[in-house]
């Protein structure tokens, strides 16, 4: 062993037994619990996703420019780490430290824009009311409702003037009486996105206005006593949101573990390079299964979350 | 020397023993395997442009192309590409309870009367 007095025995050696050195047995086994942690959420996201009825489960509420970006990030940080283990492989360490400022860089992009996206969420409301309006009274909330008919029973978009996690009854104790809301152009409603542009072209032409003045100048004043609920798009919004904030908050938790193993490697754990550069590359290989196993589940994630 | 130089630059020292040329095939199977992610990211928005009769069709080509991007990045970054028969063993159980869990819940969809029942 090189490590002679090391209580740890097999940390660079391979195990006859199993093929591999401890630390990355360990590694996967740990893996494969999170597999089960995860899996067992996922199947029970897709469960609710495929038993959710039509126009029921939150779509395109999601910023899907900024999730295909965080996703390149990810990606983009699972080739410096293995980039990196490749250096040190080849006894560069300089190389493998660049690398590895580029995977920490990236990491905190990822929880930076992904912060960003929460608190977005969390300004962002859904208003039902006690009586849905006539779409025939508000022609610029056609794309909130089904068809260019159809009443709105609610609307979504930014709340003026108020801050995040409010309810009727956080306003009201706050002495509002009415609300005003800037709708967003589509209500998640409806599934697909080309039916409410139609809506919105037929409400608008019959108003004498544009599709674009919808996006743009729609505000509604809502008096208090009409709203039945208030909710922002946080978890308490719907299973949805209540499964978009846990899969994604593990997995940022995940992403600030990585962060942490990393720079304890990169810096006061660096040590170990001096001493015994095997064992340490080790180390480094065993940490980047976990950080390609937090870029495996964004893989997942993105598509279900964001585009299902 | 300080111990914080020391850190930030540590000496030279016996480099792991590597076959140079493998780990440089490997370097050249990274970067390809990250041409294929970003492909396979692009696929995936394109997606959603694309319109399916059916929320399931939908679900499976997503899925779908999931799982071939978390095929490269196991196979290749995670090395289980001719990895040991001791991992194998250890994901083929993982495997067997994952897909466990999705098939108890496809069941549960097909064999519970109104399963949206439990959702808002």
């Amino acid at each position: 062993m090189s490590h002679a007095n090391s209580a740890i025995p097999y940390t660079t050696e391979i195990r006859e037994d199993t093929g591999l050195y401890n630390g990355k047995l360990g590694m996967w086994l740990f893996l494969a619990s999170e597999v089960m942690l995860f899996g067992a959420l996922f199947s029970a996201y897709v469960f609710l996703r495929l038993g959710a009825r039509e126009g029921e489960w939150p779509h395109g509420l999601l910023n899907i420019p900024i999730g295909t970006f965080n996703t390149l990030v990810l990606i983009t940080s699972s080739l410096t780490v293995a980039l990196s283990w490749t250096s040190l492989k080849l006894g560069d360490f300089q190389r493998y430290r660049r690398l590895q400022y580029v995977t920490l860089g990236c990491a905190v992009a990822f929880l930076a824009i992904k912060s960003f996206e929460y608190n977005d969420k969390f300004n962002h409301y859904e208003v039902w009311l006690n009586e849905p309006f006539a779409s025939q009274d508000h022609p610029l909330l056609a794309g909130q409702a089904v068809d260019a008919d159809a009443p709105i029973p609610s609307i979504i978009g930014h709340i003026e003037g108020i801050g995040p996690f409010q309810t009727v009854e956080t306003l009201k104790e706050a002495g509002a009486t009415a609300v005003t809301i800037h709708p967003d152009k589509y209500h998640y409603r409806l599934s697909a996105w080309q039916q409410a542009e139609r809506n919105l072209k037929e409400a608008s032409t019959r108003a004498g206005a544009t599709s674009a003045d919808a996006e743009d100048h729609a505000e509604l004043s809502i008096d208090l006593s009409r709203v039945a609920r208030l909710s922002p798009l946080a978890p308490r919004h719907s299973t949805y949101f209540a499964s978009y904030f846990t899969l994604t908050g593990l997995h940022a938790l995940h992403v600030i573990g990585g962060i942490l193993a990393f720079a304890y490697l990169l810096w006061p754990g660096a040590r170990m390079w001096r001493e015994d550069p095997e064992r340490y590359t080790n180390r480094i290989e065993v940490t980047g299964l976990f950080w390609h196993f937090i870029d495996l589940l964004w893989i997942f994630l993105f598509p279900i979350l964001y585009l299902l | 020397m300080s111990e914080a130089i020391l850190i930030s630059e540590p000496p030279a020292a016996t480099a792991p023993s590597a076959d140079v040329e493998h780990v440089l095939r490997m370097r050249k199977q990274f970067l390809r395997v990250y041409g294929a992610l970003v492909v396979g990211t692009v696929l995936t928005v394109a997606m959603y442009y694309v319109y399916f009769e059916e929320m399931w069709q939908t679900v499976t080509v997503a899925l779908l192309i999931a799982s071939v991007k978390g095929s490269f990045v196991a196979a290749v970054f995670m090395h289980l590409w001719r990895a040991q028969k001791s991992l194998y063993t250890i994901l083929l159980y993982t495997g067997v309870v994952a897909v466990g869990l999705f098939a108890l819940s496809v069941y549960s969809i097909f064999s519970v009367p109104a399963p949206h029942y439990f959702v808002r």
